[in-house]
Parts: C-alpha cells; sequence; structure tokens
C-alpha cells in the first residue's frame, strides 16, 4: 500500500509540474530541457509537435514522411540545444531544422528514385477525373497543396489549422505580416478553386 | 474577396482528425527516443556542478588556509581595544591626578566658605 500511495504523489507531483511547465515560455523550457530535465522537453514536443508535423507535410506532401520528419527533428533539435541561441525563439529554430530534414529526404528519395532535383510538388499534374473522384477529401486537399508554393502551404497550415495568429507565423517564420496574409489569401483562394473545379485543378494566381 | 469566405476546411490533414491517439503516441514515441539524450544532459548537468567545485578546490583550499592564517595573526596582533566609556571611568579619570585630603584639613586652611574647596578636594 505506501508503495501506491508513494506512486499516487509521484504521479500527482508530475500532473502538476507539468500544468505548471505549460505556462513556462519557450526560453524558460529550452533552459530546462538543455539539463536534461523531461518534463520541460515533453512540454516543448506537445506545443511543437503538429506545428513540426505541418511544415514537414507542407514540404513532403506525404503524412507518413511528415510524421517521420517530425519526429526526428525533436531529437536532432535536443541534440543541438546549444546551437539555439534565442531561446525565446525556439519555435521558429525548429521548424526550420524540420523545414531542411523535409527538404533532404524529399531530396535523398528523388536522388534514389534517379529523378531531377526540381520540386516536384509544383508540379500540379492533377489526375484525370475519375481518378479525382476516388479521392478522399485528404487527399484531394494534399492533391490541392501540391500546386502551392512550400511557403504558401505553410502559411496556409498553420493560421488554418494550427491556429497560430498571423503575427505569430510571421515571427517563427521570419517574414513581415503583410506577406503572411498576402500568402494565406493566395493560398486559401488556390485550393478553393482547386477543390471546386471539374479537374480539381486550376491554377489561381499562383505565380511562386 | 473575403479571405474567411476563402477558407477550406483543413482538418482532414491533421492525423488526429481521424485518430484521436495519434498525437499522443506521437509525443510518446518522441520521448523514447529522447530519453537516452536527456539523461546525458542530466548526466552532464550533475559532473558540471562536482567539477565545478573540483576545479575550485585547488584554488580554494590555499586561499582558505591563508585566509584563516592572516586573520589569526591579526587578531593575536591586535592592541586592546580602549576602555569603554562608562560613568565610573569618568570620574576615575577626572579624580586621577588630584592630592586627596580630608575635608576638614581642606576646611581648616581658612576656606570654610569657600565652595571651590569642595571641587579641588574633590571626594
Amino acid at each position: 500500500m505506501p508503495f501506491l500511495f508513494r506512486d499516487l504523489n509521484k504521479k500527482a507531483f508530475l500532473r502538476v509540474r507539468v500544468s505548471e511547465l505549460r505556462e513556462r515560455t519557450d526560453g524558460e523550457l529550452v533552459a530546462a530541457s538543455l539539463r536534461g530535465d523531461p518534463e520541460a522537453f515533453g512540454v516543448l514536443v506537445k506545443r511543437y509537435s503538429r506545428p513540426g508535423y505541418l511544415v514537414a507535410l507542407s514540404v513532403t506532401g506525404n503524412s507518413e514522411d511528415a510524421e517521420d520528419v517530425a519526429q526526428e527533428s525533436f531529437l536532432v533539435a535536443l541534440e543541438r540545444l546549444e546551437d539555439c541561441r534565442d531561446r525565446e525563439r525556439f519555435g521558429g529554430w525548429f521548424l526550420t531544422i524540420v523545414r531542411n530534414r523535409a527538404k533532404n529526404l524529399l531530396r535523398r528519395e528523388r536522388l534514389r528514385r534517379g529523378e531531377s532535383l526540381s520540386p516536384e510538388l509544383v508540379s500540379g499534374s492533377g489526375g484525370p477525373d475519375a481518378d479525382l473522384k476516388r479521392l478522399d477529401l485528404r487527399e484531394q486537399l494534399e492533391k490541392g497543396m501540391k500546386g502551392l508554393s512550400e511557403v504558401r502551404r505553410e502559411v496556409l497550415l498553420l493560421h488554418d489549422l494550427e491556429g497560430w495568429k498571423h503575427r505569430e507565423i510571421a515571427e517563427r517564420l521570419g517574414m513581415p505580416d503583410g506577406t503572411v496574409r498576402s500568402h494565406l489569401h493566395f493560398a486559401r483562394r488556390h485550393l478553393k478553386e482547386y477543390l471546386e473545379g471539374p479537374q480539381g485543378f486550376t491554377p489561381s494566381g499562383e505565380e511562386t | 474577396m473575403n479571405a474567411l469566405g476563402d477558407r477550406v476546411p483543413l482538418e482532414p490533414l491533421d492525423p488526429g482528425a481521424s485518430d484521436p491517439g495519434f498525437w499522443v503516441r506521437f509525443h510518446a514515441r518522441v520521448m523514447d527516443q529522447a530519453v537516452a539524450e536527456l539523461a546525458r544532459r542530466q548526466a552532464q548537468a550533475e559532473i558540471g556542478i562536482a567539477e565545478v567545485v573540483f576545479a575550485w578546490r585547488r584554488t580554494l583550499v590555499p586561499l582558505a588556509l591563508m585566509a584563516a592564517a592572516l586573520a589569526g595573526i591579526l587578531l593575536v596582533s591586535q592592541e586592546e581595544p580602549p576602555a569603554s566609556f562608562s560613568p565610573i571611568a569618568l570620574e576615575e579619570a577626572l579624580t586621577q591626578d588630584l592630592v586627596l585630603e580630608p575635608i576638614p584639613s581642606v576646611l581648616g586652611r581658612g576656606e570654610a566658605m569657600d565652595e571651590l574647596a569642595f571641587l579641588t578636594g574633590g571626594f
């Protein structure tokens, strides 16, 4: 019985500590993670799991690859945590790791398949009607997003799916607020037109 | 064009939307893989403190010995502090060099009415 109580106390203590850590800033969590604090690192992982996954998805266009990349990126970030000079900007630093690793993965796969290094995600090839009809909504969205540039995919996903504000995206992706708004506007318009279009793909001002 | 009106529901792209346990498993996998690195960092932090103490030991021990010796020398060689003020000490100081004579002999000099006799004679 005493063991049971001790275990319960420990669990209760951990719950309190984790909920307290959730209030901490990125900088404070990074400082604690540098000392090997698992709860602090766990909160960072919770905070940036979805954004990391979404950025990876916007590069790879593939959910499985995105999951692997996001997962690996956390481990790489932990190993290189000393390189994160501005600890309060951990989010932007981490997403850069995710983006780079996702690009490396794509590059490796293309080399393995003997494909050219030109970005295939901007192909906008679109399939025949019959094929498109078989796709579920997720596949349609993924396909529709392939017509967008990488940065527009990132902005769209982080804003409309992750719920980040323009200012947060601008800060973490290192671009002006107005640029974020512009990317978001074009990305939404493109995706909407793609999904409503007869072929599932109609270019709409996606010049970049 | 209204930006909000153009919004497309992207939830199907979130693996957690169709699989509620997805993010919990994702978190657990990351933490499992991070255990070794976190343990290494913990050990490094502990070693770091021990190393600091050890590194300072060579400097601190002789310094502490020297400080103790110096303090000892100072204590031994220091003069006694001046007597602190007290009413008794003041009275003694005032009457130190006075020739004390009994009051009758002072009065016998014909200065019986001289108030100063009391002062110069002292008590």
